[in-house]
């Protein structure tokens, strides 16, 4: 490649990268069933992460082996993050009816999850730490639903 | 004993300088993710960086010269741009991770928004660099950096099947759950944590920073071949950790905050303290040697004065390069780009851009004209020539992968 | 006129320049060759260095032009700034070495300029390194 084209190259990489890393993933709509259901399952994965890793922080914390902000601060990016995946999930258009089921189901052990780790943000906050694991109990069954829902449609 | 003393805290220094934000995230991530399965990776990643890094070391204390002032002069001034560009960019997005990620680590402590600590964290890498002696700034954070060894600490005390993990680590499958794409694009981002540019750039200009003379070589010898590999094993602990409590928990690794989760379960509030001080002055170190990358490239490209070793007035061009640069990454870091994706991204593309920063030192190393008699043996030539070729099939590979895999989701 | 034989392409362009104390005053943009007119043979008579030139070689004529042209308006009118004759070099090796200090080439202007009205009012720009 002349050097004068690899200097134009490069800077196209460059700019595509630099858009691809800023730009969130697009989501758009779902055209069939089964792409839909890939992205329910896609979507109830990531929230097995963030209810795990707020249920071993909850006891981690509350076992007396983490502090306030540590605990504060990672809660809350579980928070944020659950958030967004909801607020993701929630914007795809279904393709039909059967999708509507689907949507509905994900969407309440979702917001379940979502208000369940807001409780355990909100103790966290006030420093009620020792407290946290029963606080954070109700996540075990969304934590389960979360499987069973995956374990159905993965 | 003064002299094994000089030698004993050079390679300290390696080993706690050696994991940045790339390696703390990938490591952990691909530990949760496929346990011990990629351990190869890095493996192969540390050979590289020690063959690259020892190149670059002898290159600078026989020639004189870093590695990017010789870029220009060997590959002519359109390729050198063209490389000047890529490495700039790349390095640009490294610097927006480490300095997110000192503010990370600072909220972490602290329990203020992140957000609200990047400018400020932005200034301390700038004061730094202004006024802290460059062996001065070397020692402190490569030695503070060694408290990451409380990973390693986390490993042993939840003395795990010892067997097990060597039997994964030394038998690779693609895990249940992960396809072949995701697999190598891990394998990818292990390999360009470990292998990372500015590494190069910043070890050989401070090496002429440091000014080396060929009887510094042994010395840069002993901290490349026992340092980087040690640094390695730290990071093969970091991904120990995030295999024996992460993954079991199935925990997909997205946040820094997540990195340090094992060091608290398993050791407490001490630990956690201690892998904090760890993140803090691994990213820290590692803002600054990019920051300062930065400068030496764009000056080493233009022919400018450069390096902390004059006064900064009389090298102006190249201290305003690393202020605005510093500056640009706070303002990147604000728009709210999720560190954890732009610390993924800079260290695949690094794997990507590898060939560009490899080649020319491969070519230079060997240059009588350069290097007198200290010119690369066989044996060495061998290995680095298969490098080559890895870094040149890894080069080809990672963008259509970041694709397929949708950034390592897929 | 005789003069050493050199592949100029290899020893010359692109090399970085050094003043009379060793520091470092740009990289060699371009070369100024003239043809003898008695044995046809060409002569490098001197290096060229300095805003714009790299540009003007790279093939950006009119912005490395404008360039050089807006750097000769602010520091000198009346000569070529960014050419150094050869008879200023005490040494050519894979540095090059010019009998000069770094302040008289074009090489210094933009330096000069970011340190007289930024870095230089920065607390601290004088501090001496250690050694």
């Amino acid at each position: 490649m002349r050097p004068r084209a690899m200097t134009k190259a490069a800077l196209a990489v460059c700019g595509a990268c630099s858009l691809a890393s800023c730009v969130a993933h697009p989501v758009g709509p779902a055209r069939t069933y089964s792409t839909y259901e890939g992205k329910a399952v896609t979507s109830a994965t990531a929230a097995q992460s963030s209810v795990a890793t707020v249920q071993l922080v909850a006891s981690t914390a509350a076992a007396g082996k983490a502090f306030g902000p540590y605990t504060v601060v990672s809660v809350s990016e579980q928070e944020e993050g659950l958030s967004a995946v909801e607020g993701t999930f929630a914007s795809i258009q279904p393709p039909d009816r059967r999708a509507d089921a689907l949507r509905d189901e994900l969407g309440a052990i979702l917001t379940s999850a979502v208000d369940h780790i807001a409780e355990v943000r909100i103790a966290a906050r006030r420093g009620d730490l020792d407290d946290l694991d029963r606080v954070a109990a109700p996540l075990r069954a969304d934590a389960a639903a979360l499987d069973a829902f995956v374990a159905r449609h993965g | 004993m003064k002299r094994f003393f000089a030698v004993f805290l050079g390679i300290l220094t390696a080993i706690g300088g050696f994991v940045d934000i790339g390696d703390l995230v990938a490591n952990s991530q691909t530990g949760a993710r496929f346990g011990m399965n990629l351990a190869w990776a890095v493996v192969l990643g540390v050979i590289g960086i020690v063959v690259y890094a020892e190149m670059c070391g002898r290159v600078a204390a026989v020639a004189g010269r870093p590695v990017f002032d010789l870029v220009r002069e060997r590959l002519g001034p359109r390729a050198g741009l063209a490389n000047l560009i890529a490495s700039f960019f790349i390095n640009f997005l490294t610097l927006t991770a480490e300095v997110a990620g000192v503010a990370i680590a600072l909220s972490l402590a602290s329990s203020v928004s992140y957000l609200l600590l990047i400018p400020f964290v932005a200034f301390l890498v700038w004061l730094v660099i202004w006024r802290m002696p460059f062996e001065t700034m070397e020692r402190v954070f490569g030695l503070l950096g060694l408290c990451l060894l409380v990973f390693a600490v986390t490993v042993w005390k939840v003395g795990p099947d010892w067997g097990g993990l060597f039997h994964t680590a030394s038998h690779p499958q693609v895990p249940a759950g992960e396809t072949g794409f995701t697999y190598v694009y891990f394998a990818i981002a292990l390999f360009g944590a470990a292998m990372t540019p500015y590494e190069v750039f910043f070890f050989s200009s401070g090496a002429v920073e440091e000014h080396w003379t060929e009887r510094d070589l042994a010395t840069n010898r002993a901290n490349v071949l026992i340092g980087f590999p040690l640094g390695g094993l730290l990071s093969l602990a970091i991904m120990a950790s995030a295999d024996l409590i992460l993954g079991p928990a199935g925990i997909d690794v997205g946040q820094l905050s997540q990195v340090a989760l094992p060091v608290a379960s398993v050791l407490g509030r001490v630990g956690l303290a201690v892998v904090l001080v760890g993140l803090f002055a691994a990213t820290f170190g590692a803002a600054l040697e990019t920051a300062l990358s930065a400068g030496y490239i764009i000056s080493q490209y233009m022919g400018w004065m450069w390096g902390k070793y004059v006064r900064p007035r009389q090298a102006s061009r190249f201290h305003l390069v690393v202020l605005l640069s510093i500056g640009a990454a706070m303002i990147f870091g604000l728009t709210r780009v999720d560190p954890v994706k732009v610390t993924e991204y800079s260290i695949v593309l690094s794997a990507a851009a590898l060939p560009l920063t490899y080649f020319p030192i491969l070519v230079i190393a060997n240059d009588p004209s350069y290097m007198g008699d200290k010119t690369n043996g066989r044996f060495l030539n061998a290995i680095a020539s298969i490098y080559l070729v890895i870094l040149i099939v890894v080069s080809i590979i990672t963008i259509p992968l970041l694709i397929i895999t949708k950034g390592g989701s897929g | 006129m005789t003069g050493r034989v050199l592949y100029a392409g290899l020893e010359l362009l692109d090399h970085q320049l050094r003043d009379r104390e060793g520091r470092l005053c740009g990289n060699v943009d371009d070369l100024e060759i003239e043809r003898s007119p008695d044995t046809g043979e060409l002569y490098v008579t001197a290096f060229v260095a300095g805003p714009g030139a790299l540009l003007q070689r790279m093939g950006r004529r009119r912005l490395g032009g404008w360039i050089e042209r807006s750097n000769r308006l602010v520091n000198d009118p009346e000569r070529d700034r960014n050419l150094i004759p050869l008879s200023l070099a005490s040494r050519l090796g894979p540095n090059i070495d010019l009998a000069v200090d770094a302040e008289d080439l074009a090489t210094s202007d933009t330096e000069r300029w970011v340190r007289d009205h930024l870095i230089g009012h920065l607390p601290g720009n004088r501090h001496r390194a250690p050694e």
